[in-house]
């Protein structure tokens, strides 16, 4: 065994095994430390980016072949909190119900107001509203991004906001941050990287900016003590940043409802939490505003 | 754990133990069909099978599989060429992270390619189980070295989700591709025979 081991054949394949080992540790780490200092116009991002595009066909391919089993899974996972659902359903039904009232006042009183004061509804007007399927997401659960099947040929841009339907109503759920010619990838607001500057309906315009919190919900901060917020107010993107600085995304668009808010005695602002119209762990389907006009191709590009 | 010597491909193409497995050859194609097959699953359809954030972890069953069924080598190019191809295909964050991970598991794997022990069914199950930890922690860590916030009751979650996940399916898959690859033997440089 010494003898075999210690032939040149032996030497030769140890001395091969090393460097096929070692080679490849050493592109991987290479690689990853590029990746993370290179902007997103670097090789590694388009060579990742061109290679998503390749691919499409094949993932939407695949996606198309195992949905029933995806469907199967949707189906066995929402018997486990069925229950619970229905309880949740119920209230919401009742909720639902006193909102229509007051949405149908507001569906007479708002286009006047908003044409009183020389607003319009910048995301509908601004924007063409492209309907995509969601062909993959991130396999690591430590990234929530998603690759949908409309890209640059579609107008779809990086930096166009993803909206999708909720259970209540449709809501900001994301942002392009990669886009091919037939494919672009959308990271949902629960990534950490994901900031958006945002406005409480009914805070006399009062400017913040909600990130994700490590726990997995939203937290708004930056609104000032002196604009009371209240359990149930709209939140909705306010199309500027807390240093009045141009936004990516227009003003106006739903984001969710305020579900807590807290601050001590000394504090000057409040903390905010929110619970968003949509829940991106099942979605299927999510809109694109691909945008038309000047004012809307601006704000895409702000770095 | 006693061992074995390890049945290697000659450059001939015969194997030092004669019998079924032998015959096959390293059949290193498939090895290639089956990790691009796995590749394919892990960014289709495992991220919508996400349970308390865990994913089952397709890929690193497979990668378990060829090294423990192929040595470190294999085990190493497969791991490396998998996560490779995950990032490029899946919108992950990073690119090399995943092929480290996953060249280490195959590297690890590799090393009982040569014990008995391996050829039952629990301890692939229970490489699998560990494989899968080493992955979720490894991107953990890279999370944390990226400064994004992290908590540790999340981190333990989603890392024991995926670990229980990854031992559901870990037993099916190893048996799928010890059907496809045959009996363990070591294939390394300048051992493999031509036509494989």
């Amino acid at each position: 065994m010494s003898n075999q081991s210690n032939s040149p054949l032996a030497q030769r394949r140890a001395i091969a095994r090393r460097f096929i080992i070692g080679g490849l540790i050493v592109l991987c780490v290479i690689s990853l430390s590029v990746y993370a200092r290179e902007s997103n116009n670097g090789a590694l991002h388009r060579l990742q980016g061109g290679a998503g595009t390749v691919v499409t066909p094949i993932q939407d391919g695949v996606s198309r072949a195992v949905q029933p089993v995806r469907n199967a899974w949707g189906w066995v996972a929402s018997l486990v909190n069925a229950r619970d659902r229905a309880a949740s359903l119920a209230q919401q039904n009742q909720l639902l119900k006193s909102e229509l009232v007051q949405a149908q006042f507001n569906n007479e009183e708002t286009p006047r107001i908003a044409a009183l004061a020389g607003l319009g509804n910048e995301w509908q007007a601004n924007y063409a509203q492209v309907p995509a399927e969601i062909i993959a997401r991130s396999a690591s659960p430590w990234y929530e991004e998603a690759r949908i099947d409309v890209g640059t040929s579609n107008g779809v841009v990086v930096n166009s906001p993803v909206i999708a339907k909720g259970d209540v109503k449709a809501g900001l759920v994301g942002v392009i941050t990669q886009s091919g010619p037939n494919s672009s990838v959308v990271s949902f607001l629960s990534d950490p990287r994901t900031s958006v500057g945002v406005t409480i309906v009914g805070t006399d315009g009062a400017i913040g900016v909600m990130q994700p919190t490590a726990q997995g919900d939203f937290q708004i901060s930056g609104i000032p003590v002196s604009n009371p917020v209240a359990n149930g107010d709209t939140v909705v993107t306010a199309g500027f940043s807390q240093l009045n600085l141009q936004s990516i995304y227009p003003r106006g668009i739903p984001i969710g409802l305020v579900t807590g808010v807290g601050h001590r005695e000394v504090d000057i602002e409040q903390t905010v939490q929110l619970s968003p119209f949509v829940n991106t762990d099942a979605l299927a389907y999510v809109v694109v505003l691909a945008p038309t006009s000047k004012l809307a191709k601006q704000r895409a590009s702000t770095p | 754990m006693s061992t074995t010597p390890p049945m290697m491909i000659s450059a001939e193409g015969s194997s030092a133990s004669s019998g079924r497995a032998s015959s096959r050859g390293p059949r290193l194609w498939a090895v290639a069909l089956i990790v691009f097959v796995a590749v394919l699953l892990q960014v289709s359809l495992m991220p919508f099978i996400q349970v308390a954030n865990g994913i089952p972890d397709v890929l690193a069953c497979t990668i378990v599989a060829v090294g423990l069924l192929r040595g470190s080598v294999v085990g190493v190019v497969a791991g490396a060429a998998g996560g490779m191809l995950v990032e490029l295909m899946s919108p992950i964050g990073t690119l090399g992270v995943l092929a480290l991970l996953y060249l280490l598991v195959g590297w690890a794997c590799g090393r009982f390619c040569e014990r008995d022990e391996v050829r039952g069914v629990l301890p692939p199950v229970i490489l699998c189980i560990i494989a899968a930890a080493v992955v979720q922690l490894g991107e953990a860590l890279v999370q944390l070295m990226l400064a994004r916030p992290l908590e540790f009751g999340d981190v333990v979650r989603t890392v024991l989700a995926s670990m229980i996940l990854t031992g559901l399916i870990s037993a099916p898959v190893v048996a799928i591709v010890r059907r496809v690859l045959g009996a363990p033997h070591v294939v390394e440089p300048f051992l493999v025979p031509r036509d494989g």
